[in-house]
């Protein structure tokens, strides 16, 4: 039964339910205070697709909801949400519902609704909108049996039901719940469920802050049993981080006195604190010291009272850690006659964004009560287009490592949940800033995804549809070895050419050019890729088909953390449209987004699902462990993978690498620069 | 057959029991003390069960902190970091939810003017009965990486001479209480002062998630 409740803003639920021959999965993000979305993934054995037809042995169904809250509880007002239930789908829970919830005491919440569609099964009648105009008096049944075409003009129509119900929380942890629902589930072969009443009764119990166990008796015949865990983006597990401590600052006062320093101050010494200024010395010092705190030192050059670095952020999931965690060396290595640091942020070998301090300021404001505000007003960002020139002896690199990989592969009928584990291993060679020789050998140990053996029946170029076969082919593989050139063509300007294999599926040529300033919301794209599809065995072969591809992108930070991105272009099969996407991005590093994409593929000609859609989370490491690690887990679930609107998945795009180094988001975390 | 798998099954739990961590306090002891010569504290948060020992790790002296009294950062083995102002909390970094920055200045000037009971008539004017009220600020991020304040305004307690017993070493300080009173909460911090104005021992609070802490002086 829906309720008006609804979960903190930006909460993350995942609810695993079983009764009678269906298992739901739903996963349900809160996007803003009030609204609520969730995609939900049912395996419903026994039904019949169409109520009252033939049973049959099972049908796994993928549907997307949406729930606003109209009004608050206030007074005595109810807080009052309405919700669209599988609006796109394939139907088996389309409803829609507006419901009504209010608390009469202080445990005790009473909660009241009209429901639509597959919400109006028990004790229906006519529909109270019908007084707006006669279409509302009839439900006509879906047109569509692919699915994923969104049929608005059904809503709210023919007959209505009311539920209700009532929830008691009977103790901090445990709640009871009474209802009366208005769902028949239609679906279901009535020799397997057989339902008595309307009336459910559950309970549910809180195990930690995170999980909730619940078991529920339905419609006085079957017993049910649900989880859910739920996790909230903005409130880590710990806190603002356990991390290493940073740093003191050492103000240059106590810099001359260090070679003074009695029996009591022996530990100052230990901590490497040069009293003697030799070019050769500097540079060593405080290299050492900045990989001390997972910051690489590129360059360093002292100049007329200013040091000039460019830096590496390779532990910090926000960059204004970073460079606080650099001021605070530089405090310690400098000699006193530099009064100004200017540190510049590179990544990928492009300099991004160059901060300028005042040595005074850093030393005054360490344990200021407002060094956040203070030190962000004091600092200058601004854009830093001219290449880096790396000390000498750092540049070639090479770097290797191997790593442990989990690819999941969801929603086949055959199987819906299929994996692979294994191990990586990858390497990088750079001869020079920006430019970057690197590849993955992927060993696969154990897994089934190769048995995923249902064959593609798509009349388009089978450029996503046959990935199964990619998974089969061979245990070892290559998904990528690329060589790749990172450049600043100009002042708010990035550039990106890749070559060679750029993903498990596709090999080829990529280009791209972006354009953003680093206080601006808006940035501009283009991307240009010659694709030449793989062998499946993603090894080195090709196979015959290749296609030119490209879009022009628009992003667009609207702020409070919500980010929308525009594509338009060609996509891999040949086909043109369209990619809207919306993310909600939290300041520690989560994102949670959805995405579309319509192209003029023809519903019918791309299958089932209509058009490629999806949802996709970016999990860092950080937020879940408290310590300093920029490593993210991300997830792209999409309801079905076909040919239509495909577009090429390669590293590196320059978006999402720059961003955070920009101005813009280096504001934004400043309060991470005396972490 | 019986009694067997009842050992079996004894034997799998006493492994499966986690192991007491070891009282810090209770490792150490006076003659231990006694042999170091390095400036050393002892800090418990019972709210995380942590204890540990710090030494110094830096020292910063400027006029942001008021009446130049420098701030000193301590560290642990496990590189936590504490930072005091005259024996005054002013920041931790490594606990999770840290105290970021504090404005301490009143309450260190109330510890170090000594208020009602020393200093005797005459000493502040007016009102030697009752103390003064101060503000006091302190600063923490949220999960979001945004700063935000709590505020309170406090009152220093008067000095009552105590005798404290630290790992065997008796010592004449006296103890103030300071009440600091929010809209969220109430807060009480408790510093027991030498007669130089080291501050031997004190219980301060960190935070809500926190909570308070002690702290203890073992080498000057």
């Amino acid at each position: 039964m829906p309720s008006a409740w609804m979960p903190p803003d930006g909460e993350l639920a995942f609810t695993s339910s079983y009764f009678v021959n269906q298992a739901r999965n739903t996963l349900t993000f809160q996007i803003n205070p009030r609204l609520s979305g969730s995609f939900r993934y049912a395996q419903l054995y026994d039904v019949s697709p169409n109520a009252d037809g033939e049973v049959v042995d099972f049908r796994f169904d993928r549907s997307f909801s949406l729930q606003y809250r109209l009004l608050d509880e206030a007074g005595f007002r109810p807080a009052v949400v309405i919700g669209l239930n599988d609006f796109l789908g394939t139907g088996f829970y389309r409803s829609e519902f507006i419901v009504a919830s209010r608390q009469i005491a202080p445990d005790l919440r009473l909660t009241a609704g009209l429901g639509w569609g597959r919400l109006a099964g028990v004790g229906g009648f006519s529909n109270p909108l019908s007084v707006l105009g006669d279409r509302f008096g009839v439900r006509e049944a879906r047109s569509s049996s692919q699915g994923g075409e969104l049929e608005l003009s059904n809503i709210f129509t023919g007959d209505a039901a009311l539920f209700g119900g009532i929830e008691w929380q009977a103790t901090d942890r445990l709640r009871l719940v009474a209802e009366y629902s208005s769902d028949d589930y239609p679906n279901e072969d009535p020799y397997t469920f057989v339902q008595r009443s309307p009336v459910n009764l559950g309970l549910s119990y809180d195990v930690s802050d995170n999980l909730r166990l619940a078991a529920n008796y339905l419609y006085g015949s079957e017993l049910g049993v649900q989880l859910t865990y739920a996790v909230n983006p903005a409130d880590p597990p710990n806190g603002a981080g356990i991390e290493a401590a940073p740093l003191p600052v050492v103000r240059r006062t106590a810099l001359a006195a260090a070679q003074s320093w009695d029996q009591h101050r022996a530990d100052y010494r230990a901590d490497q604190i040069r009293a003697d200024y030799r070019a050769d010395q500097i540079s060593t010092s405080t290299a050492e010291a900045l990989a001390g705190q997972g910051i690489g030192l590129l360059s360093l050059q002292v100049a007329a009272g200013t040091a000039r670095t460019a830096i590496e952020n390779q532990d910090y999931t926000v960059f204004a850690q970073a460079v606080g965690r650099t001021a605070r060396v530089l405090t310690r290595t400098l000699p006193p006659s530099v009064d100004q640091f200017e540190i510049t942020l590179v990544e990928r070998g492009m300099p991004v964004s160059v901060l300028t301090l005042a040595r005074g300021d850093v030393e005054d404001l360490e344990h200021d009560l407002d060094g956040v505000w203070s030190g962000l007003t004091r600092t200058q960002i601004a854009d830093a287009p001219d290449p880096v020139q790396p000390a000498p002896g750092l540049y070639p690199r090479l770097d290797w490592g191997f790593a442990p990989y989990l690819i999941p592969s969801l929603f086949d009928p055959d199987n819906p949940l299929r994996a692979d584990a294994g191990i990586d291993l990858f390497a990088g060679f750079e001869p020079a800033p920006g430019l970057i020789f690197s590849g993955v050998l992927r060993q696969r140990v154990l897994g089934n995804r190769d048995e995923a053996d249902r064959a593609s029946t798509s009349p388009l170029p089978r450029v996503r549809s046959e990935s199964n076969l990619y998974g089969a082919a061979a245990d070892t593989t290559i998904p990528r070895l690329t060589a790749a050139w990172y450049f600043r063509p100009g002042g708010n300007l990035f550039g990106r050419v890749t070559a060679g294999y750029l993903e498990p599926m596709f090999g080829g040529l990529s280009t791209e050019l972006l354009w953003r300033r680093g206080t601006s919301p808006i940035a501009l794209g283009a991307e240009l890729n010659y694709a030449v599809q793989r062998d499946f065995d993603q090894l080195f072969g090709l196979q015959d088909y290749d296609v030119v591809t490209g879009h022009v992108s628009g992003y667009w930070d609207m702020g409070n953390g919500y980010h929308t991105q525009l594509d338009v272009g060609r996509y891999l099969a040949g086909d043109w449209g369209a990619t809207f996407a919306l993310d909600r991005a939290f300041e520690n590093g989560w994102r949670v987004g959805v995405f579309a994409t319509l192209t003029d593929v023809p519903f019918d000609t791309f299958g089932e699902g209509s058009f490629d859609k999806g949802i996709r989370l970016s999990i860092p490491l950080s937020w879940a462990s408290g310590q300093a690690t920029r490593d993210t887990t991300d997830l792209v679930i999409r309801p079905v993978w076909r040919d239509g609107g495909a577009r090429l998945d390669v590293d590196g795009r320059l978006y999402d690498v720059i961003r955070p180094a920009q101005e813009r988001a280096l504001a934004d975390n400043w309060g991470r620069f005396w972490r | 057959m019986r009694t067997g798998l009842l050992c079996l099954a004894l034997l799998v739990l006493s492994a499966c029991a986690q192991p007491v961590a070891p009282d810090l306090r209770g490792t150490i002891t006076r003659a231990r003390l006694d042999t170091v010569t390095t400036p050393l504290l002892l800090a418990e948060i019972p709210a995380q069960a942590a204890q540990a020992t710090l030494i110094p790790w830096g020292e910063n002296v400027g006029e942001n902190v008021g009446q130049n009294v420098g701030v000193v950062t301590w560290r642990t083995g496990d590189n936590v970091s504490l930072a005091f102002a005259a024996g005054v909390i002013v920041a931790t970094r490594g606990l999770g939810d840290d105290l970021m920055s504090a404005d301490v200045t009143g309450t260190v000037q109330a510890l170090t003017t000594g208020g009602v009971g020393t200093g005797g008539v005459g000493t502040g004017g007016v009102g030697t009965g009752a103390a003064a009220q101060y503000p006091r600020h302190h600063s923490y991020l949220d999960g979001e990486n945004q700063t935000i304040f709590r505020s309170f305004l406090c009152q220093m307690g008067a000095a009552v001479p105590e005798q404290i017993n630290s790992f065997g070493l008796l010592r004449d300080v006296s103890r103030r209480v300071e009440t600091c009173y929010s809209l969220e909460e109430t807060i009480e911090n408790t510093y027991w002062t030498g007669s130089d104005g080291t501050l031997w021992r004190s219980r301060q609070w960190l935070g809500p998630r926190l909570g308070y802490m002690t702290t203890e002086r073992l080498v000057l």
